[in-house]
């Protein structure tokens, strides 16, 4: 049991006063002479027991009296899941500071059990009324779409707890939440404000895809927290999933295509049912979507044969005329309606124009070749060789990939270059610098120089590189890139700081990323040309290098954007139009809302991220790791039973109080034989 | 004689006035030594026909009932009640307990108050008063007289008592039956804190001495009802041990006790043909005179 009033307790002494006034009342008697001592032996000599029973049931129900008064003073908590027992609520209490860490992923806003609400609104509103109980002080949110939007002072004060029911920021919203930043910015918060008794509350589902449970904040997390010990208070609520069937859909590519007179938009994705893998009696065998392309809503069945699946190439015919366009694709209510739509934008799909400078002729037209070709014929490729002098010519607009094979543009003469470089950059274009035929060591782009060629004596392999992701990431089915069989004669060592792609087995780098704001510039150590490494003879390695770069940089030609939600920069997102979409959402949250938007002429698609459609969930023992040596109290409640998580009893000990003086009262009474006893006076004579 | 002015605070003459005209009746034959207003159990001259009897020689030929003679050729002698006066012997306990009084008063000056009151209107009606004073023993003896001076004595006597000493009763009661010539009336004021059944003894043997026993059993209000709200140290008045007592712990057994004393020594009184009156000592002791007097006058007993 705990209390909201603990520090009453401390008045749990006072319930001891009927005995010490007994115990005074003993030892200040009287003295009185008294004549008829022969009754009082006698009444020494009786069986005092039951008289001795009464007297300490009186003291007991006396104490039980102060007892049950002070404990209702106390107001009492029936939920033990929030005090940790009476030493807990001793020590702690209600705290002074609350913070609320609230994910408003799009999985929380499944309905909730045995409630018409989500999860979201049911935490929200357990939270609120909890916090409402207990008397919270200071109230701030951290919400996770906050966190990921803002880099100062994400934390929110609350003027009360019922704020919380009202504050947009407590919504449903389609980002992904990042618990790991909001822990910091928990953290940062209760450092920044020197917060003394802190309550967090995390209100989440438990989803490793928001938790990243292997994020490696955690351990820096906790040790952090650690050093606050009691102070700070995680308690986790978790509020129960409804027992319905979930469905997701997802739409993973879209193409505008022209078939004939005809043209297509194929659309291939995922269709998802949480009970694939178990039963699947209660799924709806139901393949039928409903599309709404450009306001006009159609049904459409998908080609699959159970309740869920991959789908591809379905093909939805359009006008003739349509070049672009936006829609998306619905499923009916099931126990999530977060992910029941997908919005999509399409257009006709820009053309993947690659300059390449440089002033050799044979690098220049392997450059040129792994470019141009596409591997889809109905995209548009072309690709155009420039001398250094041409470089003012560069159509910059149209480029999607530069591929530079020249001395570096530095010095002043190179000012306009530069400037033009960082706003293509600036765009999302991309650019490979390869070292030109006499590198100066001193010319530094980007933090990066290149250092004289060195011949390498024995061909020198890949040793390591990056295959998870970027230029050399894996295929899609898996299979990595033949980078290793790759061998370099000649390096142009690169100096500076960066993001190393790929390192020969001495160690040396040969394809870095430059961290740079946007991305998009790469260095490669060595060229294409046959004499400085195998890059042209196996060729694979760098088409499909080129070819990521060129799709990447093309995408920033598009007129159209896929986006995750909370990807964006909600500030530049809060200037978009909304074209489709929730219609009651804050433009500020438009970068988590899954809609379609038009910035300008360019149409964004907003969905939520691919993680959220796994179902994953932390297990307890796994949560308990992750706060090992903090205060964790789990708070598990059905949405629905209670809003609240706490139920005060103190009527419970009021009854207890008035049944104790009743019994007082009844036991205080004189008996009646004792005025019976009284003899009544007269005579008798024989 | 400037004492007989001094009033003796036990003395009212006010109720002693009221009282006067209630006689003292005695509720068996009493043998006194003059003539008085009580039967007597010897034939005596009063002018009741009691019965006739054969003439034995040596009695007085003035008694021969001539026409009794006439009429059966018979010599009887015709008897009549004697009319006697009685000897009152007053018993006032005076151990310590009685000098305990919650009131106005304690039970030694209510019992004063009795004893003076029935001590005179014995006089009056010219019968014997005496008094016997006891505690560890008979502490003052003064032998029934019935000259109106003796009064002063007694009355002196009760003005000098002081309650002291345990009580025993039970021998004083015992030896005075002995001593007090037969078919007195015995009247004993005392709280008799005694046990019951010593008691019985008591008065089987002043009955068996025919002596007309009765009793003032005097009982404080605080001792009937034991209303004591504070833990009480109990200070034995005739220096027997203290007792510690909670009052509302020991109560009830108290009353019990006190139940138990009482039933028992009424069943003893019953049987034991005894006059007993129990007083509460914040009734008015006339009240209680009155109806004693009142109840004896009618319980006036034959020969």
């Amino acid at each position: 049991m705990s209390f909201l009033q603990p520090w009453m307790l401390f008045a749990l002494p006072i319930a001891l006063l009927p005995i010490i006034i007994h115990l005074i009342n003993q030892r200040r008697y009287q003295t009185t002479q008294w004549a008829a001592m022969m009754f009082l032996l006698a009444a020494n000599r009786m069986n005092r027991g039951y008289a001795r029973i009464r007297q300490w049931a009186i003291l007991a129900l006396r104490t039980l009296v102060l007892l049950a008064l002070i404990i209702a003073i106390g107001r009492p908590l029936a939920s033990g899941s929030l005090g940790g027992g009476l030493v807990g609520s001793l020590s702690g209490g209600s705290s002074a500071n609350t913070i609320v860490l609230l994910d408003r992923s799009p999985s929380m806003n499944a309905n909730a059990a045995g409630d018409s609400r989500t999860k979201l609104e049911a935490g929200v509103a357990q939270i609120a009324e909890t916090l409402q109980t207990l008397g919270a002080g200071r109230v701030l949110l951290i919400d996770s779409n906050t966190v990921t939007a803002s880099d100062s002072s994400p934390a929110r004060e609350l003027a009360s707890p019922e704020e919380l029911l009202d504050l947009p920021q407590t919504g449903p919203s389609d980002a992904s939440a990042d618990i790991p930043a909001m822990m910091l910015a928990a953290l940062d918060t209760i450092q920044a404000n020197s917060m003394g008794q802190t309550d967090v509350w995390i209100c989440s589902d438990a989803r490793e895809h928001d938790w990243q449970s292997r994020d490696g904040r955690w351990p820096t997390l906790r040790e952090a927290l650690a050093q606050f010990g009691r102070r700070v208070r995680f308690r986790l609520l978790t509020v129960a999933g409804t027992d319905q069937p979930n469905r997701s859909i997802r739409i993973d590519d879209i193409a505008l295509r022209t078939e004939g007179d005809e043209r297509v938009l194929t659309l291939s994705g995922k269709l998802q049912s949480d009970s694939e893998d178990g039963d699947t009696s209660n799924t709806p065998a139901n393949t039928s979507i409903r599309m709404d392309l450009d306001g006009a809503e159609s049904i459409v069945e998908l080609p699959l044969d159970s309740g869920s699946g991959e789908f591809t190439d379905l093909r939805v015919p359009l006008d003739r005329e349509q070049e672009r366009g936006l829609g998306h694709v619905s499923l009916p209510a099931d126990g999530n309606n977060a992910d029941n739509t997908y919005y999509f934008v399409f257009d006709q799909p820009p053309p993947r124009k690659t300059v390449v400078v440089s002033s050799n002729e044979d690098v220049a037209n392997v450059l040129r070749l792994a470019a141009e070709i596409t591997p889809d014929p109905n995209i548009d490729a072309s690709a155009e060789v420039l001398l250094p002098a041409e470089v003012p010519s560069i159509a910059w607009d149209e480029t999607a990939l530069l591929l530079w094979q020249a001395p570096l543009p530095v010095g002043a003469s190179n000012a306009e270059v530069r400037k033009r470089l960082e706003s293509f950059l600036d765009r999302g274009g991309r650019v490979i610098f390869f070292p030109p035929a006499n590198p100066n060591p001193k010319a530094e782009l980007f933090g990066v120089s290149y250092s004289p060629w060195t011949d390498l004596k024995d061909d020198v392999s890949i040793a390591t590189w990056r295959g998870e992701a970027d230029l050399l990431g894996k295929t899609l089915a898996g299979a990595s890139l033949p980078v290793g069989k790759l061998k370099v004669h000649r390096l142009a060592a690169l100096s500076g700081e960066t993001t190393p792609l790929a390192k020969l087995s001495n160690d040396e780098p040969v394809l870095v990323r430059v961290p740079t704001p946007r991305g998009g510039v790469y260095f490669c150590g060595t060229t294409a040309a046959g004499k400085a490494s195998t890059l042209s003879s196996d060729g694979v390695v760098l088409y499909v290098m080129i070819q990521r770069a060129l799709v990447d940089g093309a995408a920033s030609l598009a007129n159209t954007g896929r986006l995750d939600a909370g990807t964006v920069d909600a500030e530049l997102a809060a200037n978009w139009k909304r074209l489709q979409g929730p219609d009651n959402s804050l433009s500020t949250e438009h970068a988590f809302t899954a809609g379609v938007y038009a910035d300008g002429d360019r149409y964004n698609a907003i969905n939520r991220s691919a993680g959220e459609d796994a179902t994953d969930t932390l297990k307890d023992s796994q949560i308990d790791d992750l706060f090992q040596g903090l205060v964790l109290e789990r708070v598990n409640q059905t949405a629905g039973e209670s809003n609240s998580l706490v139920d005060e009893v103190w009527r419970a000990f009021l009854i207890l109080m008035l049944i104790a003086m009743i019994g007082e009262a009844i036991l205080c009474l004189p008996r009646q034989s004792a005025q019976a006893a009284s003899p009544s006076v007269g005579g008798a004579t024989a | 004689m400037s004492e007989q002015h001094t009033p003796r605070e036990f003395l009212e003459p006010k109720v002693l006035a009221g009282l006067s005209g209630l006689p003292l009746f005695a509720r068996r034959p009493m043998r006194g030594n003059v003539s008085g207003r009580h039967t007597s159990p010897m034939r005596g001259a009063s002018v009741e026909f009691a019965e006739y009897r054969k003439y034995v020689p040596g009695d007085d030929l003035r008694r021969l009932d001539w026409r009794a003679h006439g009429r059966s050729d018979r010599y009887y002698v015709k008897e009549f009640e004697a009319d006697t006066n009685l000897r009152l012997q007053l018993v006032l306990d005076t151990s310590g307990s009685m000098e305990y009084g919650s009131g106005e008063l304690n039970k030694l000056q209510y019992a004063r108050r009795i004893a003076a009151a029935i001590g005179y209107l014995a006089v009056q009606q010219g019968d014997a008063v005496g008094l016997s004073c006891v505690s560890n023993g008979i502490t003052g003896h003064l032998p029934p007289r019935r000259n109106p001076a003796h009064l002063k004595t007694i009355f002196d006597a009760l003005e000098e008592t002081r309650g002291q000493g345990e009580t025993h009763l039970v021998d004083v009661l015992h030896e005075l039956a002995e001593t007090t010539r037969q078919a007195a009336m015995v009247i004993v004021i005392s709280d008799f804190f005694v046990d019951p059944n010593q008691l019985r003894s008591c008065f089987e043997h002043l009955r068996f001495r025919k002596h007309d026993l009765s009793l003032f059993h005097l009982l404080d209000p605080m001792e009937l009802n034991f209303e004591f709200s504070r833990p009480t140290r109990f200070l034995d008045m005739e220096g027997g041990t203290a007792i510690f007592a909670e009052p509302s712990e020991i109560a009830d057994r108290y009353h019990d006790a006190l139940k138990d004393y009482l039933d028992q020594l009424q069943r003893i009184v019953v049987s034991s043909g005894v006059d007993y009156h129990r007083v509460s000592i914040d009734q008015p002791y006339p009240e209680v005179l009155t109806n004693f007097l009142t109840r004896r006058a009618m319980a006036k007993g034959g020969r």
